[in-house]
């Protein structure tokens, strides 16, 4: 009887012929989740287990940051053995409500679901003088799960994980992560697809702290267990946004620096093979969230620009938020960049051709290779 | 390293480079490190150090006889201790001023939503306590009164002789308690004149260590013990002592010249230029100067002028956190407050350097107008 923690995917059956590669990256993803620990993992079918380990809980808190799981039980493993299995159950204290669960993919085990469960049930009451059962509402399921491979694995509770897909194994996707509650939350919904981001940051010193700076980095660095990125680029748009004051009409200086921000990140999408950005904007929440201005913004853009909060409300962001824990981070009062220089009254529908009139009031190229050339990178830790 | 030496400092009210011989004296008792309580003979070497520490600030302080400090982790420590212990009764009224420290303003304000009578009254243009004010507020339910000795903001002097005079007056019963952080080491602390009921001290302010702080209390049998434990500082804080850090702190104010800036802050005055407020007026101590510049971010400049190697302040760090100056919303007009920029000086500081940066703030001022015009 060995203790395990049982790991279950949902997606990945659906996978068809791509079953195994997917299968193969999950489990590399898990494995590296749980690098800092001493423990065994294996590959069952349709099943991962734990095996051989001592810090249970940090080890599940690290497997549900793994796209692609499921579910996770902390289980007990016993042979496909009818007795066994039965004096383990007589050994369980149940006093509340409860009803057996048994689960037998093993079509070789002598005793059908419906019928064992049964039994198991009695046993428990036997048992356990207080124990009732209840089998549309318990307090305590006993869930058997009895395997192909001759194991069978005892639970009673199921810790559900965040489903989707394995991050790949190439980073694919640049985020472009503000000091806002959002953009870690872009970052976080794009990884569940499967998507690994590395992150790119603006900055506006002197008009923005240090402060501000090293928040993002906190957030870079809290977001990276669940995006897998590697680099984080730092980029400051401080003689950009001067530029576009003073040249440019005020109205437009949101829409020209997002406009910017885009062409930065182009430069790196080119520069290091990025497929794809993706931004935390939500339709509607401010001025240069509008489909005009979006439409501006993507004129630019090179790669797709993805944007998985485009429906959200704002309290289902906030709640994505504090469940990875971004949150606190994000509402620390520093200023980012886009809250410096902001137009009194910044348009609402603006269109591409003025875009472009007010850019040619500045020599944008060269600024723009000004600002690339001295983008700081930073390694962030696996 | 984090601090470079080619850097000029300008934030001492923040806080101060802990000195040579305080460094030193924090070593040496280190190799005592024996614990107070104990029964054998080191340890009573330890004991030794701190009543020595505590006989000498208290008789630099003038403290009056049958009185006491007590050393605590931090001025905020203080601070919340006196407020604890005598904010009890929602029957009396418990009054403050609105330029405290936000450690007293903080716990003021929490015991406010807990429904006790707390008063805020105003304060001057140059951040000092409104007398006036402060004495109308005076009837018989008033049990505290807390004001500020000398301002972190804007360096502004309360003559807190004369408040605890005419409060004490008004009722002897009356608890007079300050903070005499930025006070310790810049203007000349007697007790015995002040007549206070207790009084906060830090040692990092004086070229200490971090992390020790101080509570001179007038009546010890009074004051209600908040820390309980094994019984150390008198019963009153109980927890092991920090015995180098208290030693620190002894020598730090053994070596406490008070210091004359007034030329300091001329050179200051007469280098800058640009559109702003002095709000520390004549009435204010010399070491801190707080300014408004019109239409300017203050961080930003802070900013600037670390680029310049120029290290200034924005106004207390301890409400940096908070994202706004509290004290000097109540002072200073919308169009000024952003810019506030708090320069304040420490032994390395000349007056040459004073008109350095004096000429770098207004350069970066001129500066930061012309990038950012329209």
């Amino acid at each position: 009887m060995n203790k395990v923690i049982l790991i279950r995917f949902n997606e990945i059956h659906l996978k068809g012929g791509n079953k195994k590669y997917f299968t193969k990256l999950l489990y590399n993803n898990i494995k590296h989740a749980l690098k800092p620990f001493e423990c065994k993992i294996e590959n069952i079918q349709n099943r991962l287990l734990v095996r051989d380990y001592t810090e249970e809980d940090e080890i599940i808190t690290n497997l549900k940051a793994v796209f692609g799981v499921h579910s996770i039980s902390k289980a007990l493993e016993l042979d496909n053995d009818v007795e066994l299995i039965k004096d383990h159950i007589s050994t369980l204290k149940i006093n509340n409500t409860f009803k057996c669960d048994v689960n037998r993919a093993d079509k070789s085990f002598p005793i059908k679901s419906n019928e064992f469960a049964a039994e198991l049930g009695g046993i428990i009451l036997k048992h356990n003088p207080n124990a009732k059962v209840d089998i549309h509402n318990p307090e305590t399921v006993v869930y058997v799960d009895i395997r192909e491979n001759g194991k069978t694995f005892v639970f009673k509770e199921i810790i559900y994980a965040y489903s989707g897909l394995p991050l790949g194994e190439n980073r694919d996707g640049l985020l472009l992560l503000s000091g806002g509650i959002d953009s870690p939350v872009a970052g976080f919904c794009m990884a569940k697809r499967g998507l690994r981001q590395d992150i790119l940051h603006f900055d506006s010193f002197p008009y923005t702290s240090p402060q501000a700076k090293e928040k993002v980095i906190n957030l870079a660095k809290t977001i990276t267990k669940f995006i897998g990125a590697k680099f984080m680029y730092i980029c400051s748009m401080t003689k950009l946004q001067e530029e576009f004051h003073i040249k440019c009409n005020e109205e437009y200086a949101i829409n020209l620096l997002r406009r910017s921000m885009i062409r930065v990140a182009n430069a790196l999408c080119e520069k290091y093979k990025y497929k794809t950005i993706i931004t935390g904007e939500s339709l509607g929440q401010v001025a240069s969230q509008t489909i005009e201005s979006l439409t501006a913004t993507n004129a630019v853009a090179n790669v797709p620009v993805l944007r998985p909060l485009i429906s959200f409300n704002k309290d289902e962001i906030i709640a994505i938020a504090k469940d990875i824990d971004t949150y606190e981070t994000s509402i620390l009062p520093y200023e980012d960049c886009c809250t410096v220089f902001l137009p009194r009254n910044p348009i609402i529908k603006p269109k591409v051709k003025n875009a472009e009139i007010e850019e040619n009031k500045i020599n944008l190229e060269e600024l723009l290779n000004s600002v690339i050339e001295n983008i700081e990178v930073i390694k962030l830790d696996d | 390293m984090c601090y470079n030496n080619i850097m000029l400092y300008f934030d001492n009210a923040s806080t101060t480079k802990m000195s040579k011989a305080s460094l030193e004296a924090y070593v040496q008792a280190s190799e005592c490190f024996f614990n107070p309580s104990s029964l054998y003979s080191p340890a009573t070497k330890s004991k030794v150090l701190i009543e020595e520490a505590r006989d000498h600030i208290l008789k630099y302080l003038k403290a009056k006889p049958k009185s006491t400090l007590i050393f605590t982790g931090s001025a905020t420590e203080s601070n919340n201790a006196v407020l604890n212990s005598c904010i009890t009764r929602k029957d009396k009224k418990y009054i403050f001023s609105l330029g405290e420290h936000s450690a007293i303003y903080e716990t003021a304000k929490k015991y406010k939503e807990l429904g006790y009578n707390i008063v805020f009254v105003p304060i001057n243009s140059n951040g000092s306590v409104n007398i006036e004010a402060l004495m109308k507020e005076l009837d018989e339910t008033v049990a505290f009164v807390s004001i500020i000795y000398i301002s972190n903001e804007t360096g502004a002097f309360n003559d807190i002789a004369e408040i605890t005079r005419q409060v004490k007056d008004y009722n002897k019963n009356i608890i007079v308690h300050t903070d005499a952080v930025q006070a310790l080491g810049k203007v000349d602390i007697n007790l015995k004149e002040l007549n206070v009921d207790s009084l906060t001290l830090s040692a990092h302010k004086i070229n200490g260590p971090k992390g020790i702080g101080a509570l001179y209390i007038a009546e010890p049998n009074k004051f209600k013990p908040y820390m309980l434990g094994g019984g150390q500082e008198m019963g009153l804080r109980a927890g092991t002592e920090n015995i180098p850090a208290i030693c620190a702190f002894k020598q730090a104010v053994q070596d406490l010249r008070i210091k004359d800036y007034s030329k300091h802050k001329q050179a200051i005055l007469d280098n800058l230029s640009g559109d702003y407020i002095l709000v520390s007026n004549r009435e204010c101590v010399d070491n801190i100067i707080s300014i408004c510049f019109k239409g300017v971010r203050g961080e930003t400049i802070e900013h600037m002028l670390e680029a310049k190697g120029y290290l200034i302040g924005t106004g207390s760090a301890c409400n940096s956190k908070a994202g706004h100056n509290r004290v000097l919303s109540h002072i200073v007009s919308r169009d000024y407050i952003e810019g506030v920029i708090r320069l304040s000086f420490g032994e390395e500081i000349t007056v040459e350097d004073c008109k350095k940066v004096a000429i770098e703030l207004s350069k970066a001022v001129k500066e930061y107008r012309e990038r950012i015009k329209k």
